[in-house]
């Protein structure tokens, strides 16, 4: 075959140009041209008598045949010359004849060639002892014309077939999908197109099939696809891989890339491609060099070259594109001078040409420098620039930084990085979020800290947000829920807190969610008490005021991103709202004349009641409050939430207990306490009030106070405007605490009345109980912190810790003469029973509980609880009645109950809530 | 794009249009044949079995000489898939990329690779570990997943048996 496909070549060589374009394919050559020189040279031989004759002679591409040493002669006589021409011939029939047969066996007729391509790799096979000799087909190229006269004429003939039938299947290259010109092959048998193969070589540096991957140290190029692969010339010397051929025993071979050519124009036509042609389609410049061709293509097309494309070297010189010098830009960004705009298109023709040319290349804006694909640019990125790790690991990826002093200033900015000298000097000692970092503080700088700063590391933020919907608190967005498990966890709070409305009462709320929202949750608990444990690991305590103490000014995102406070388990139960709820909530609704404030905190109170995160004695208060301070009404209702809790009688019992205890403290109201009270001993209890109370009465006495309605107002107020902190204790031992300023009693545990400045206005009138009971804590604490939430707050809000504060709320609303409260009972004992005030605690307890909610752990202060398990404690039977009485006996009463309850609480906290 | 690249993929495709796998489907727009956008259903017996997984193809310029680049336009759970879609997968890789490889061949790895995901190459470690370790709770969690990309709809009998079966409702999402 080669030998025609030679003789056929050549004369094209030397008539065509050299552009390989203007080559016909190889297709063509093996059927038209071919066929047409051919058939003027062949028509002397018959075909179908040489197919039966020689049923093998076509196959002269079997080089496979020869003992290499065989080989090695010939080719050297051949090259030495002619001589052993008809020799040759000889030779070839025979090894084609024999590998065919071996091969193929069963179709003669049909091109053999192409049963061997498939049949695998034919010159193995047919190796070894059959054919002695074969000469290389290259080498034939001299005797072609002269010696193989007939056998070529018979391949020819046979090719002929072949390709017909092999036009379909294998005429395109796999690869490229455009017709195979010359075949490329290796040892393996697999064909590409020269195109390929040239540009796997040279380009991608691949020298293995890209079919079977074995590697191919040498190619031989041929003009048919059955050429098997010429084992002869690979010599045994150690020097040679498999598969790899001895290239110079071969006439037309090209070393450097390992290639061997059948034929001198094949040679030609292949490494034309490696040239530096001018890409313009028309032009048949040749270049010598890149710089030359650019000035060529400059000067006759008034076009450039990419030069990032021409290094990249993936395409051959004719494939580069070309670009109009003024919108190069627009392909190379980093042509384009720093703060200049890129050119404009002008034109659709512009336009169009720009559309075509794909997108540009990506730039590092750092440096101002294109390159030629975003792989480069990453390795680029990776190597000259900081990539912010912490960023990495929160989820947002490909955040660079020019360098280490930038990377470092969004350190200080957006993270938390370690400020102690040693990690300074480490570098790179950063933090997602400051629960990390101050992990890292107590873990590796636990001894240059001071105690207080040990002290404010341990403190955990917790920014919750305020529950939506009945306060028309907006709450934050919550953050998006991918990224770290960190910022889930942060993301989990706000979540929980939206739930709350969703609950047995929250019918009326616009936000209400539906109950499926309510499942949401279920899933959560685990989580959070994982975190818990993280928590406890490192100290208990919650504080809101650490801002302060991390002295990093920059953490303004904390909330967002670092927070890592969250919620303790909450488990809602999805219970039915049966019909007594439905009914009682409309009745409530009807008293209330529909007002949603009032209507929500009723839920509230409820619902935390029902969730053990508030006494039963807070659940009265608030619904005594709510209802105006109509003790009756309070009565009533509170029974009737009592009936709905049928079934749990802790719960029942609890209320009832409460119900009394209000009653009593109703009838005391008025009279003077002074003498009962006991001194608070437990936890929640009226501690504070031991230290405070009578003072606290005595200047709240001195105060004059404001219109109930005015208070009232004013909690609303206080309430709408209160800010996104939401409250929570993480567990028994640590309660979290306010809008981000939690304040922490001694032992570490958050106070959780700081949170609720509401509270303070609001409870202060209602029963020094349960001031005393949230205070209390804060109360040991010698220091308090006051936190001045929004202005919003000025009035109503004022930090419960601060038991000082309460009178000036409740003051107005106080009736100077109840005055004397009960010290034991509360911390101010001066809060007069008065309706008004009631009323105010009441609400802003119930904010505050509601606002606690997110935890389970949150141990309800003291004098509030109802006790639950309590049913040592009496239950009073008598709804109708008023309280007018001086508060002072309930508040005792009240006093030892919270001790009680308090301890009890403790135990209760880990129960399940349920109503 | 080159005109081998597009003449490559237009074979590729008429390839795939001649012999259809029901499992993969390909969907082309005819002006841009480089971007396809194919749809996967999860192999039986795995536990992706109940969705159907979106995922993009893009050719690159260079394509046949470089890979083509896959992702999930779906969000997987999965040892070998990232949250942004990524794939690792030997076929896939520069080094390990032939031009010769069929892209059905890729799409066919992909589908294997989903049923049989590999934790040996990882691309998400804490995935790979789960599913080394704790076999029940990869095969939940990648039904939950299934369940919050809302792909499970049962069209036939036998998946509606199946999550009647298996509770597949789900069970919680994130907040928007």
């Amino acid at each position: 075959m080669h030998g025609n496909v030679r003789s056929t070549v050549i004369p094209r060589l030397t008539t065509d140009p050299l552009h390989t374009d203007s080559h016909s394919h190889a297709g063509k050559d093996t059927e038209d041209g071919p066929t047409a020189v051919v058939l003027e040279k062949k028509p002397s031989i018959p075909r179908g008598t040489e197919n039966t004759a020689y049923p093998q002679p076509p196959a002269a591409n079997n080089y496979g045949g020869h003992h290499e040493l065989h080989q090695r002669n010939q080719y050297q006589q051949q090259r030495g010359g002619g001589l052993q021409n008809q020799g040759q011939g000889q030779g070839r029939g025979q090894g084609q004849g024999q590998g065919h047969g071996q091969n193929q066996g069963q179709t003669p007729g049909q091109g053999r060639s192409r049963g061997k391509g498939k049949d695998g790799p034919p010159h193995q096979v047919n190796n070894s002892a059959k054919i002695t000799e074969d000469p290389y087909p290259l080498k034939g190229g001299v005797n072609e014309v002269e010696a193989e006269g007939e056998e070529d004429n018979k391949e020819e003939e046979e090719n002929a077939e072949e390709n017909d039938e092999e036009e379909e299947d294998e005429e395109s290259c796999f690869i490229c999908a455009e017709k195979i010109k010359y075949y490329s092959g290796g040892v393996c048998g697999h064909k590409t197109c020269h195109v390929c193969a040239i540009r796997l070589r040279v380009f991608y540096k691949k020298n293995d099939c890209t079919f079977c991957k074995t590697v191919n140290p040498t190619l031989l190029f041929s003009s048919s696809p059955d050429t098997p692969f010429p084992t002869q010339a690979t010599p045994p010397g150690a020097d040679f891989e498999p598969g790899q051929l001895d290239v110079k025993q071969f006439e037309w071979h090209d070393e450097k890339l390992g290639v061997v050519f059948e034929s001198q124009s094949m040679m030609e036509d292949v490494l034309l491609l490696l040239r530096f042609n001018c890409p313009s389609p028309s032009c048949a410049y040749q270049a010598a060099s890149w710089d030359n061709l650019e000035k060529h293509t400059l000067s006759v097309h008034g076009a450039v070259l990419c030069h990032l494309c021409r290094r990249q070297l993936s395409r051959f010189a004719h494939e580069q594109v070309l670009y109009p010098p003024h919108l190069l830009p627009l392909h190379d960004p980093s042509r384009v001078p720093r703060g200049h705009r890129a050119p404009r298109l002008r034109g659709e023709k512009e336009e169009e040409m720009v559309a075509g040319w794909g997108p540009p290349h990506p730039m590092c804006e750092f440096c101002h420098e294109a390159f030629f694909s975003s792989d480069e640019l990453f390795k680029h990125m990776r190597h000259k620039h900081e990539e912010c790790f912490v960023c990495k690991e929160m989820g947002k990826r490909d955040v660079y930084f020019h360098n280490y002093t930038q990377l470092a200033s969004h350190f200080t900015q957006a993270h938390f990085p370690c400020t102690e000298k040693s990690c300074l000097d480490q570098k790179f000692v950063v933090f997602g979020s400051e629960l990390d970092w101050k992990a890292h503080m107590v873990a590796e700088h636990n001894k240059t800290m001071s105690s207080r700063d040990k002290y404010q590391a341990r403190q955990l933020p917790i920014d919750f947000v305020s529950p939506t919907g009945d306060f028309s608190f907006i709450p934050p967005n919550p953050m998006p829920s991918s990224g770290s498990t960190r910022d889930q966890g942060s993301s989990r709070a706000p979540r929980l807190i939206q739930m709350e409305p969703a609950g047995q009462f929250s019918r009326q709320t616009g936000r209400n969610r539906p109950s499926a929202v309510r499942h949401q949750q279920l899933p959560q608990p685990p989580r959070d008490e994982r975190r818990g444990g993280r928590r406890a690991g490192f100290g208990n305590a919650l504080t809101s005021d650490e801002p302060a103490a991390n002295a990093s000014g920059n953490k303004g995102n904390r909330a967002a991103g670092g927070a890592s406070g969250t919620a303790t388990p909450r488990i809602d139960e999805p219970e039915e709202m049966d019909a007594m709820q439905t009914e009682l909530l409309e009745r409530v609704a009807t008293m209330v004349e529909y007002s949603e404030t009032k209507l929500s905190s009723f839920r509230h109170a409820i619902r935390s009641y029902k969730n053990n995160e508030a006494p039963a004695r807070d659940l009265v208060d608030t619904v005594y409050s709510v209802l105006n301070r109509d003790s009756e009404d309070t009565f009533r209702v509170v029974r009737r939430v009592a009936d709905t809790m049928r079934g749990d009688d802790d719960k029942v019992r609890g209320i009832l207990t409460a119900l009394n205890a209000f009653k009593i403290d109703r009838q005391n109201e008025f009279p003077t306490l002074a003498g009962t009270a006991t001194p608070p001993v437990s936890l929640g209890t009226g501690y504070s009030g031991i230290a405070s109370g009578k003072v606290l009465n005595a200047k709240r006495a001195t105060r004059t106070a404001g219109s109930a309605s005015q208070v009232w107002d004013r909690v609303e107020r206080a309430a709408a405007s209160m800010p996104v902190s939401r409250p929570s204790a993480p567990s028994a031992t640590a309660q979290g605490v306010s809008k981000g300023k939690a304040t922490m009693n001694g032992k570490g545990q958050i106070v959780p009345g700081a949170a609720f400045p509401s509270l303070a206005s609001s409870s202060s009138s209602k029963a020094g109980a349960s001031n005393a009971s949230t205070t209390s804590a804060a109360a040991r604490l010698a220091a308090t912190t006051s936190v001045t939430s929004g202005s919003g707050y000025s009035s109503a809000a004022q930090p419960l810790i601060r038991s000082v504060h309460m009178p000036n709320v409740a003051s107005s609303s106080n009736k100077p003469g109840r005055a004397p409260a009960p010290p034991s009972k509360s911390a101010f004992p001066s809060l007069p029973a008065t309706s008004s005030t009631k009323e105010r605690p009441n609400f802003a307890r119930d904010e505050m509980v509601r606002r606690m909610k997110g935890d389970n752990s949150f141990v309800p202060p003291a004098g509030w609880q109802s006790p639950p398990e309590g049913g040592s404690t009496p239950v009073v039977e008598d709804e109708g009645e008023m309280f007018g009485g001086a508060s002072g006996g309930g508040g005792g009463g009240g006093g030892g109950k919270k001790k009680k309850k308090g301890k009890e609480m403790l135990f209760t906290l880990g129960q399940a809530r349920g109503m | 794009m080159s005109g081998t690249a597009v003449r490559r993929v237009q074979k590729e495709l008429g390839d795939i249009r001649k012999s259809p796998n029901k499992h993969i489907k390909v969907e082309v727009d005819e002006s841009n044949v480089t971007h396809w956008d194919v749809k996967m259903d999860g192999p039986h017996g795995t536990p992706y079995q109940a969705g159907t997984y979106g995922m993009t193809v893009d050719f690159t310029n260079d394509y046949p000489f470089k890979p083509p680049v896959l992702k999930f336009t779906t969000k997987m759970y999965h040892p070998n898939i990232d949250s942004d879609g990524n794939i690792c997968i030997g076929v896939l890789k520069t080094e390990n990329w032939k031009p010769a490889t069929k892209i059905v061949s890729v799409l066919d790895a992909m589908y294997e690779l989903l049923g049989h995901p590999n934790p040996d190459d990882p691309l998400v470690t804490s995935i790979a570990d789960q599913y080394r370790n704790d076999r029940p709770s990869f095969e939940k969690t990648v039904k939950e997943y299934i369940n919050r990309v809302g792909l499970h709809v049962p069209s036939t009998f036998w998946q509606l048996w199946f999550s009647t079966y298996y509770d597949l409702t789900p069970r919680f999402q994130y907040a928007k």
